[in-house]
């Protein structure tokens, strides 16, 4: 029996050896190409034989263990796969692929051994930002804290987040080092400062298009701050003027005027204009008409939910130019006094000194009403405040002209009656000096014009 | 609950209310085969509806079979199914050790549900102690141990024989006994008190379920070491007569060679495409099974087929109702 056996088996190799010969086996012409495909678009895979013969082509998805086709049918039953035959190719269409469609998929013959070759299908998702896992598209922190902006994305491959300002700006990361693009899902913020403030975009990419961004805007808020460029300000009755503030302040402020205690609103007599940039505004305030009542001490004031602050400006009254009327007065009292000339000389000697003094004690005034305004306004304004009034001695002039051509009415008017006078007397009397002086020099000029 | 509740949102059921396939899990999962021998690989699927049951080998995701047609060209692997039947099963003859490791029968579900079934197919081994040979001394007791190791159950029998006899306790030789102890490992002891020359020869243990393996005894005198060399001589011997058998085979074989080549060539142009051609392949190797199941294949792939008409049909006929 064993050589029976032995025939048998003889017969059977000689008979397979022939039939191989005489009918190609089949073979697989070209590998089948790895393939990338967006998720929710098609993709085809092909698997070239040739001399297929009576034998049967099968696809195969080796990660989910899955029996797609055989031949021309569908075994798998998800309507996406389908099979195609045209050349010697094998096709299978993968329609609106899936995340789960990715992997390796085998292409075999039904040859004894069974030969098969494998394929990489896969699938690139878009990326995509989760806004739950990511910062909410408008924050707020507090100037000088800590923020930590963050932005997570899915997609395959995994995609690789930047971070931008959308207006140009460079971004202070890792101890102030500036940088125009951060690589990172964090962003870390220490110490936010105002200049921070504004729209970041955080970008998602990962090769697959579309990328995506997110938008986030970052609020810096901190307590109002005035600043004040003239704290006083000088101008004649019946004219206009305007003071103004410039202030900063987020979440935004209310601004508004103070004068006597009294909340300014726009009439006819004031004009309130407010100019805005970000978190900066730029207040002013326009006095129509300047009266009597208009003079004295005007706060601009800046409040919002994290504290307010003020700044003070005072407005002080300055003489008109002369009158042809006063021009007239003075001729006459020149006509009086032109008899005692020899004694002008001295008496403007002493009234130069005298002026000198009074100047001094002028000085002093302005100063007590620094310190008076600096009292309500923070210690930037005070020190502003202060650098103001060292800053404006042609203000300090102003003042004492003003104070002498008042007081000099009432010299001229006591003159009339008394010749020698006390030291106050004195300082009336170097006052008139002065103006005699001038009557003469004018009296002098129509003297000669007459001749 | 979960599980169910996932299964019936996945799928489109055929019938309303009834679930998805699922696998009858009191079938065992490991699978024990001996070489040479047919095993059977059984499915149990219940509301299987208009789904595939198919048979895939692990080790290379070699597809075996699709419902009823056999993918695979090895001709020992074969579908087994009766209509209106829940078992599906895969036959595999002439099982080899090579054929062990994990077979999955999937449903052509999304996902594909499978069940795994792991088959070992083993061998089992017959060995005497002390073999192949073995010299006695006249008048000592024949000691012969016979051991049969990795059979998937003990052999139900063990029979010795002697020179191609089976041996029996009732001969007037007399002084015969035998123990034979059944389990993992089965052993069976053949004795033979005062060995005399005729009882020098040829033993054979043959488990039932084994394979058979031989020692051949030598009953020797102290004083005669020449009749050790008139024994290896006749081995000799006896090797002459089988060479001139592989000679006549070649001249026969090749002579047949020469009738196939000729009928080949008359049939060859003549053959059309699909599975015809391997029946007449399937001709050539073996006359009739084989032809028989070739042509059984064939009617599987278009009972397949129809099955997939039918399948569009169902399609449709739902749809109607819709629209």
């Amino acid at each position: 029996s064993r050589f029976t056996n032995r025939r048998i088996m003889f017969l059977i190799y000689m008979t397979n050896l022939v039939t191989h010969v005489m009918m190609d086996e089949p073979r697989f012409a070209q590998p089948i190409p790895n393939v990338t495909v967006a998720v929710g678009r098609d993709a085809n895979l092909p698997c070239v034989v040739e001399h297929l013969g009576g034998y049967k082509v099968a696809w195969i998805h080796i990660d989910r263990q899955m029996i797609l086709t055989i031949h021309r049918h569908v075994i798998s039953r998800i309507p996406r796969y389908s099979i195609t035959y045209t050349d010697n190719t094998w096709l299978l269409h993968v329609n609106q692929a899936h995340q789960d469609d990715r992997g390796y998929y085998m292409c075999q013959v039904n040859t004894n051994p069974m030969i098969s070759q494998v394929g990489y299908l896969q699938v690139v998702v878009p990326p995509n930002i989760l806004d739950i896992e990511s910062t909410p598209s408008s924050v707020a922190v507090r100037e000088n804290q800590n923020i930590n902006m963050t932005c997570r994305a899915d997609g395959f491959p995994a995609p690789k987040i930047i971070w931008r300002r959308e207006d140009g700006e460079e971004i202070a990361v890792e101890k102030k080092k500036k940088v125009l693009v951060y690589d990172a899902d964090v962003l870390p913020l220490t110490k936010v400062s105002r200049n921070e403030m504004g729209a970041y975009l955080c970008i998602a990419t990962n090769g697959v298009p579309p990328s995506v961004s997110k938008r986030i805007i970052l609020d810096v808020e901190f307590s109002p701050m005035i600043w004040v460029p003239n704290q006083l300000v000088g101008a004649p009755s019946g004219t206009d003027v305007t003071i103004d503030c410039h202030t900063e302040a987020h979440p935004k402020a209310i601004i508004y005027w103070v004068y006597n205690s009294v909340m300014v609103l726009p009439s006819k007599k004031y004009k309130t204009d407010y100019t805005e940039n970000s978190y900066r505004a730029h207040m002013k305030l326009t006095i129509r008409n300047l009266q009597y009542g208009d003079f004295g001490n005007y706060r601009c004031i800046s409040k919002n939910s994290l504290g307010e602050t003020e700044g003070s400006i005072r407005v002080y009254e300055i003489p008109l130019p002369s009158t042809p009327s006063k021009q007239v007065t003075h001729t006459t009292v020149e006509s009086r006094e032109n008899n005692i000339i020899p004694s002008s000389r001295n008496d403007t000697t002493k009234s130069l000194q005298t002026d000198v003094g009074y100047a001094m004690k002028n000085d002093l005034y302005p100063g007590s009403a620094s310190s008076s305004s600096s009292g309500g306004s923070s210690s930037a304004a005070s020190s502003s405040s202060s650098m103001q009034t060292s800053a404006l001695p042609g203000g300090v002039a102003g003042n004492s002209l003003s104070s002498m051509g008042s007081k000099g009415s009432l010299a001229i008017g006591k003159s009339t009656f008394y010749t020698e006078r006390p030291p106050n007397e004195y300082a009336a009397s170097s006052v008139a000096g002065l103006l005699l002086h001038r009557a003469l020099l004018f009296g002098s000029g129509i003297y000669l014009t007459l001749l | 609950a979960s599980k169910r509740f996932f299964t019936d949102f996945l799928q489109d059921l055929p019938t309303p209310g009834t679930g998805g396939p699922t696998f009858d899990t009191t079938i065992g999962t490991n699978i024990t085969g001996l070489v040479g021998k047919t095993v059977k690989l059984t499915c149990r699927v219940k509301n299987l509806g208009n789904r595939t049951v198919s048979w895939v080998r692990h080790r290379d995701i070699h597809l075996l079979t699709v419902g009823r047609y056999t993918y695979t060209s090895d001709q020992r692997f074969e579908a087994m199914h009766s209509p209106h039947a829940e078992d599906w099963t895969l036959r595999i003859r002439y099982a080899q050790r090579k054929d062990s490791g994990i077979y999955e029968c999937q449903i052509s579900t999304t996902p594909p549900i499978g069940h795994s079934v792991y088959l070992n197919i083993v061998e089992p081994v017959t060995d005497i102690i002390g073999g192949p040979e073995l010299h006695i001394n006249r008048g000592s007791t024949i000691n012969l141990t016979c051991i049969v190791k990795f059979a998937p159950e003990p052999p139900p029998t063990v029979i010795w024989s002697h020179n191609r006899e089976i041996i029996n306790f009732d001969s007037p030789r007399g002084g015969i006994s035998l123990v034979t102890e059944k389990g993992v490992l089965t052993t069976s002891r053949l004795l033979v008190q005062k060995a005399i020359t005729q009882d020098s020869g040829l033993y054979t243990c043959t488990p039932s379920n084994a394979n058979p393996t031989s020692v051949r005894v030598h009953i020797v005198d102290g004083e005669h070491p020449a009749a050790m060399h008139t024994g290896n001589n006749g081995n000799s011997t006896a090797s002459q007569p089988p060479v001139l058998l592989p000679l006549v085979l070649l001249t026969c074989s090749t002579l047949m060679l020469l009738q196939l080549v000729a009928s080949c060539s008359t049939l060859v142009p003549a053959t059309p495409p699909g599975c015809r051609t391997v029946q007449q392949a399937s001709t050539f190797a073996e006359e009739k099974a084989m032809g028989q199941r070739s042509n059984r294949n064939c009617q599987d792939l278009q009972e397949l087929e129809e099955s997939q008409d039918l399948r569009r049909r169902g399609v449709e006929r739902s749809a109607v109702p819709g629209t």
